[in-house]
């Protein structure tokens, strides 16, 4: 079964032909099997399996170059509708972000705010997709997979995790944690992480990506930890699923 | 109390905290949407927001709940 694996993954690239595609593909298959047909019929009865096999290649080779060419073509179409998508919906982003700052943090100007969403290339790899208040902040740099970092905590688990980073060394970052060097240099003014799961509005148990509130202040000042910014941080995450819901970015 | 005691949060690494809690409070509201318009100024976000509270009652008269 494990062997089959990557055969079901790379088949799982044929969902990208669209309707037109498959009606082109028809119509060239007619032609190709005609010609097949006529050039094994010239060899009359002295058509042997050579001549079988060279219309076989007549048929699948160019049915092939034909459903790879439209795969490609599809993928980097949606890769710029999908670019598009999520530049409408960053504005709605950042209003979300505004108020969910304001009622969860004691320092605003110090918090911001990232989303990540899914790696188009890697489903199982976050990359920050939407960023608050955090002008030249490296986080668009940063990708977590799971179990590593608050985010990748989250990602894990499905669970809302606090990080208060004055109490983790810089061992514990590397072995506990999980992170890299780059990681840790990247994250390095953070002082407190509030991450949550984003739900799908449409499925409630599937989690679609993960919010992430940071602040350069302790948790003392900031107040990330409280009951208060944790049920914000909730409806924060809801707010921006139905965001990416309407902007089809799920 | 401190935060490695404190109930709905359970250390799982120094300086890491897992949110025992459910997501009830996820539930977004009329009111939650009100706060929208006052703190972003984004009409646009309050309707949405009151957009999804409407389908989350709709579903729940329907048996769905988060």
């Amino acid at each position: 079964m494990a062997r089959l694996l990557p055969v079901l993954g790379f088949l799982r690239r044929y969902k990208r032909l669209r309707q037109h595609d498959i009606v082109a593909l028809v119509a060239n298959l007619g032609g190709w099997i005609a010609a097949a047909t006529l050039t094994v019929k010239q060899f009359g009865s002295s058509a042997g399996p050579e001549h079988a096999a060279l219309a076989a290649a007549m048929i699948v080779g160019p049915a092939l170059a034909v459903v790879e060419g439209a795969i490609l073509s599809n993928t980097q179409r949606s890769a710029r509708e999908r670019a598009k998508r999520t530049e409408l919906a960053q504005s709605l982003v950042e209003d979300a972000f505004r108020t969910a700052v304001l009622l969860m943090s004691k320092c605003p100007e110090r918090t911001g705010g990232v989303v990540y969403l899914p790696d188009p290339n890697d489903a199982d790899r976050l990359v920050a997709t939407f960023i608050h208040n955090k002008d030249g902040d490296p986080s668009e740099k940063l990708s977590w997979n799971k179990h590593v970092g608050c985010v990748g905590h989250v990602w894990a688990t499905g669970k809302q995790h606090l990080a208060r980073l004055s109490e983790a060394t810089a061992e514990d970052l590397a072995l506990t944690w999980k992170l890299t060097k780059q990681q840790i240099a990247l994250t390095n003014d953070l002082k407190t992480i509030l991450s949550t799961p984003i739900m799908s509005p449409d499925e409630p148990s599937r989690m679609v990506g993960v919010v992430s509130i940071d602040c350069t202040v302790s948790d003392d000042e900031c107040d990330l930890s409280s009951d208060v910014a944790s049920e914000r941080a909730w409806l924060h995450a809801t707010t921006v699923a139905e965001i990416l819901l309407l902007a089809e970015l799920l | 109390m401190t935060l490695k005691e404190r109930p709905g949060l359970k250390q799982v690494a120094p300086g890491l905290y897992e949110s025992t809690d459910g997501r009830d409070s996820g539930r977004l509201t009329h009111d939650y949407a009100a706060e929208v318009r006052k703190h972003s100024g984004s009409r646009v976000l309050e309707r949405i927001v009151e957009k999804a509270v409407e389908r989350q009652k709709s579903k729940a008269g329907k048996g769905y709940s988060l």
